[in-house]
């Protein structure tokens, strides 16, 4: 029984520092060890007080041993029960006032509680070391993300199902990168309109991403003027990113919603289906849209004249290397076959 | 239960960390590798304090499993979102960084995601008739093309056997469109071919059709306006030596796929170096079409190009020009009979 165990070992350590101080005080009288005036009164007064405390709890065990075993077996553990029923009660209470975690790990902490099942219990230690690796991996944010996606998908797969014949069903292979592109657009534009906020710049009122316009794609590798509005639409968004993070997801994105347009646009009227659902769920969830006035689209071709008139055609990215870590990578393999194919010989 | 993966993250950790404080002290109780007192004494107390955690993760983690299996579809793709993140951050490096801000760690998370390698999947049949059905008014396709698409396809597939990494085992988008563009530019050269021997008596076998492109174009594209420069005269070069307009058009939509290939391997960077070698190769193989590789007729062709940029006119546009596109034409109607 555990109280009776806890009794025994206080009483056996009492009466071991009276032995101890009795010891030292007979030394002292000896003449063996000279003990000072201070250190010798709390001597005495170490065994004055462990002399009342063997007496409690010689007291308090020989109370205990006329009780009833089996009840206060039973009492001690319905304590524990409750102990233990109340530290999972609490649990969420506990961690939302953990003093030496800031509010970001709590919040992840309690999240990681919340994705618990009920049976399985969790001391706080392990729940924060559990939380800390999940914010870590962004646990949370991916699955959040993929709610999102499977969301876009479904939608997106439910637009086009009944449109595929044996001309068409190439562009089957498209249907999970697209979802993909939207919400990858959806998030930065949420990032980009926080900026904004946060940098209360009101000047800029954000009213969305500028419209593309679709003969830019159709003429695409035809028309430079095509190559230049989407430059410089490209260029705009590019400059509504403050991090380098945003800069690099756009210009991902970018390159991604291009390439799909493009291979959409030269698959001619086979994908106008297709390519109107993606241009209709990126409108409904990034509310990124084309310029469809054609007074507008005249006058965008206007601006974007003037502006080829402006630019310089001969500068290079900040990161214009012309000798590509890939192009080294592939001199070297070219030179190892190389090498490997006289060794044949 | 995302926190599965959480745990699976914290059990492979410390199982790293346990196995290198023990290789240490194998190394040091051989007299291989010499450790200062204190350097024993942390392995020692690593040992000790990991062994009893790993221990305490690996039962809980066996229990959790009891209530969700670890292999489901959000697992999966929570692990494969973890791995990814190795090579975004890989990447990440090389660029300056600015400033990071809170909400850019919802966009990096975003920009991990890519396609599930199941999520696709073609019989060899179908993927023979969704490559000739389009073609086919472009190109003429032999008795002989389905085992040449059958062959790219094995050969392909072979090459890229051997990678283990979750990333490039991913591009499946990609291991579908790589064949399918080989076996398109094989006919598209064969054609070519065709027609040269229709109309000359002296008849060939193979041809060196393609002038060497440079890979930086690709790299570069939407960043340096030479890059684009650069390509589109590659391509109408390319384009002239056709002869036949059915011909043009099939290169047109070749080099829309191939530009659509190269883009994307290239954004994988230094861990898709191997793939898009092997995707090089077979191109190089089948039908000559390579990337210029001596570095100084590479640096040369900046000069070159410049003249190019000079002489045309950068203002001109289709000769049948119009801002409303077919497709705006169709979008519009849509939009009205809804």
């Amino acid at each position: 029984m555990k109280i009776i165990e806890e009794l025994e070992k206080k009483l056996e350590l009492s009466i071991s520092r009276i032995a101890l101080a009795k010891k030292q005080l007979e030394k002292n009288e000896a003449g063996t060890l000279k003990l000072s005036f201070m250190v010798k009164a709390s001597t005495e007064l170490s065994i004055e007080r462990n002399t009342f405390l063997v007496n409690k709890y010689k007291y308090k065990l020989r109370k205990l041993e006329q009780e009833d075993k089996k009840d206060l077996e039973e009492n001690e553990k319905s304590k524990e029960i409750i102990r233990e029923n109340n530290y999972f009660k609490y649990q969420p209470q506990r961690i939302k006032h953990t003093k030496n975690r800031n509010e970001k790990e709590i919040a992840s902490a309690l999240s990681t509680l919340k994705d618990m099942p009920e049976d399985v219990k969790l001391d706080d230690k392990e729940i924060f070391e559990i939380s800390h690796k999940s914010a870590e991996l962004f646990l949370d944010i991916h699955s959040d993300l993929d709610d999102d996606l499977i969301e876009i998908k479904s939608e997106f797969l439910a637009l086009i199902e009944d449109n595929f014949n044996d001309v068409n069903n190439e562009l089957k292979l498209l249907n999970y990168r697209i979802p993909i592109i939207i919400l990858q657009l959806r998030i930065l534009l949420k990032n980009i309109r926080e900026n904004i906020e946060e940098s209360k710049l009101e000047k800029y009122k954000f009213k969305g991403l500028p419209k593309f316009e679709d003969w830019w794609i159709h003429e695409m590798w035809t028309s430079h003027q095509a190559y230049m509005g989407l430059f410089k639409w490209k260029q705009i968004i590019l400059d509504l990113c403050i991090s380098s993070e945003q800069k690099r997801a756009f210009e991902v994105i970018f390159k991604n919603w291009i390439l799909v347009k493009k291979m959409l646009n030269v698959k001619g009227v086979f994908a106008y289906f297709y390519n109107y659902a993606f241009d209709k769920m990126i409108f409904k969830y990034a509310e990124l849209e084309s310029e469809e006035d054609e007074a507008n689209l005249n006058t965008m071709k206007i601006i974007v004249e003037k502006l080829t008139k402006q630019e310089n055609f001969f500068s290079v990215s900040d990161s214009h290397n012309i000798v590509t870590p890939y192009m080294k990578f592939k001199i070297e393999k070219e030179m190892e076959n190389n090498k490997d194919d006289k060794g044949k010989i | 239960m995302k926190s599965i993966i959480a745990l699976e993250k914290i059990v492979k950790d410390l199982e790293v960390r346990i196995a290198v404080s023990k290789g240490q002290l194998a190394r040091h109780n051989s007299g291989e590798e010499r450790l200062s007192l204190l350097a024993e004494a942390s392995a020692d107390n690593s040992l000790e304090n990991h062994t009893p955690l790993l221990e305490e993760y690996r039962k809980l983690l066996k229990e959790l499993i009891k209530f969700d299996k670890s292999d489901s579809y959000e697992h999966r793709r929570l692990r494969s979102a973890v791995e990814r993140k190795k090579y975004y951050k890989y990447n990440v490096k090389k660029i300056k960084k600015q400033r990071f801000r809170e909400n850019d760690e919802r966009i990096e998370a975003a920009m991990i995601i890519d396609e599930l390698p199941e999520e696709i999947i073609l019989e060899n049949q179908e993927l023979f008739e969704m490559s000739t059905r389009n073609m086919h008014q472009y190109l003429i396709f032999s008795d002989d093309s389905k085992t040449e698409l059958n062959d790219i396809q094995e050969e392909f597939n072979t090459l890229i056997k051997g990678f283990t990494d979750e990333n490039i085992k991913s591009l499946e988008l990609l291991n579908y469109m790589i064949p399918i563009l080989i076996f398109h530019f094989n006919v598209f050269i064969q054609n070519i071919i065709e027609s040269k021997n229709n109309e000359s008596e002296e008849k060939i076998t193979e041809l060196d059709f393609f002038p060497k492109y440079h890979d930086w174009w690709i790299n570069e594209l939407w960043e340096s306006h030479i890059s684009y420069f650069s390509l589109i005269k590659w391509k109408n070069d390319v384009e002239k030596e056709c002869l036949e307009r059915k011909q043009e058009k099939a290169w047109t939509i070749l080099f829309n796929n191939w530009i659509f290939v190269k883009t994307l391997i290239s954004e994988k960077s230094e861990l898709a170096f191997e793939y898009q070698y092997i995707f090089d190769s077979l191109l190089k193989k089948y039908v000559k079409l390579e990337s210029e590789l001596d570095k100084k007729i590479v640096k040369n062709s900046k000069k070159e190009m410049n003249l190019y940029i000079e002489s045309e006119d950068l203002l001109s546009l289709l000769p049948r020009h119009h801002v409303l596109t077919p497709y705006v034409k169709y979008k519009i109607s849509n939009k009205k009979n809804l």
